[in-house]
């Protein structure tokens, strides 16, 4: 054990670090190397992770101490600047450029940071929309249809994102709101094709970091991990696919398809 | 529409993109590049399952090579570089085939869908399995 360092500030600056690391993207075993390599660097005698999607154990000793320690996790976004900066400050830690208090200060402002909100992200994953949907062979009414519709479903996702059950409200919600832009723009302006806007629009929507996740957890042999981001990556594949379902449903019934 | 154009839009939909995920600004021009390169190598080998594990993994090596370079985890620029090739087209038509009553036509195209998925995640796993091989960790002092 490092002097100067108590085994208490360790487990705190452990926990904070793995913790911030999952909620916000990072892949399970990232976490549990970094707090293997925090450990290996203040010279515990036995460190124990085991990171999943929904908390972090850990068991770490110096000697004849021990900690136990437990971190929940309810919350997971994607917020890879947040991933960056745990990264840059376990590396500074390990490399000794770094106070451990400065960096459990710096992990703690950061765990406490809500995301920037404002125009921005309405506005250009709008834009990614429309570029997705060129990208799949849309045409200049396609682009703004689905600029729109991926602009529009950003503000809806701003409106849930405090509720309960937010991801999965998102995706049910916004991509039939999607399909609602879609149809509806191309049948007032009789342009553009709805198949290519929908699906450009919901791309920023798709699970896809998750699933393919989960299925490389499950071939390390992270078995839960796999499991639980799959369920969830699976949740959101339904809800989009049943958002949109819809949608086409009620057109078909009302207009009897076409388009 | 020509492959440049497509291309062109997957950079830009990819760097407009990384807006949700909050990829760090320094690293989003390199994820669109990733991201078009990967796309460009998607769009020459066709729609097959070979083409989406080829495409990934091309995306993985580079994400890689640029971790290392700008000492950043390889997930920023993967994560972000990866979203233009999930099979977001598979979903909106097996969908639409299942609101056609088309079941046959759903299960091909839902199936195609899962398997190109499959082929993604294979193929970061290879990814993966690379690093391993020519990145060998040091072993940890309590690991036999």
């Amino acid at each position: 054990m490092e002097s100067g360092v108590t085994l208490e500030q360790v487990c705190e600056l452990c926990k904070l670090c793995a913790g911030i690391m999952l909620a916000n993207g990072a892949e399970t075993y990232r976490a549990e190397e970094t707090v293997n390599k925090l450990g290996e660097h203040y010279g515990l005698d036995e460190v124990e992770v085991l990171a999943i999607p929904t908390g972090v154990f850990l068991t770490l000793r110096a000697g004849t101490e021990q900690r136990n320690a437990l971190r929940r996790i309810t919350r997971r976004t994607i917020d890879l600047e947040k991933v960056d900066q745990a990264n840059t400050i376990s590396r500074a830690l390990v490399e000794g450029r770094m106070e451990l208090s400065d960096a459990t200060a710096q992990l703690k402002r950061m765990e406490c940071a809500a995301a920037p909100g404002g125009w921005q992200v309405p506005v250009l994953v709008g834009l990614s929309g429309g570029f997705f949907a060129l990208m799949f062979g849309g045409g200049w009414m396609d682009f703004l249809l689905g600029v729109v519709a991926a602009g529009v479903t950003q503000v809806l996702a701003r409106v849930f994102a405090k509720e309960p059950f937010s991801t999965f409200v998102t995706s049910l919600a916004g991509s039939a709101l999607i399909a609602v832009i879609a149809q509806g723009g191309c049948r007032l302006t009789g342009q553009g094709t709805p198949g290519t806007i929908i699906i450009g629009a919901i791309m920023p929507l798709l699970p896809g970091l998750a699933m393919t996740n989960a299925i490389r957890d499950t071939m390390r042999g992270d078995l839960v991990s796999g499991v639980a981001r799959a369920a969830e990556a699976l949740l959101v594949a339904v809800a989009l696919a049943v958002g949109v379902g819809v949608v086409l449903v009620a057109d078909r019934l009302v207009w009897g398809g076409g388009l | 529409m020509s492959i440049a154009v497509q291309i062109v839009c997957c950079f830009l939909a990819t760097v407009t993109f990384s807006v949700l995920f909050r990829t760090p600004r320094k690293s989003v021009l390199l994820c669109g590049g990733i991201a078009a390169l990967g796309y460009a190598l998607y769009l020459v080998l066709g729609n097959n399952l070979w083409s989406y594990y080829a495409a990934t993994l091309l995306i993985a090596l580079l994400g890689e090579v640029c971790a290392r370079w700008r000492k950043m985890p390889a997930v920023i620029f993967i994560s972000t570089a990866v979203v233009p090739l999930v099979p977001g087209t598979g979903l909106y038509y097996t969908m639409l085939r299942l609101v056609e009553n088309d079941y046959a036509g759903a299960g091909q195209t839902g199936a195609f869908t899962l398997l190109a998925m499959g082929a993604m995640a294979l193929a970061i796993a290879t990814n993966a399995l690379l690093v391993r091989w020519f990145f060998p960790r040091k072993k940890a002092k309590n690991e036999c």
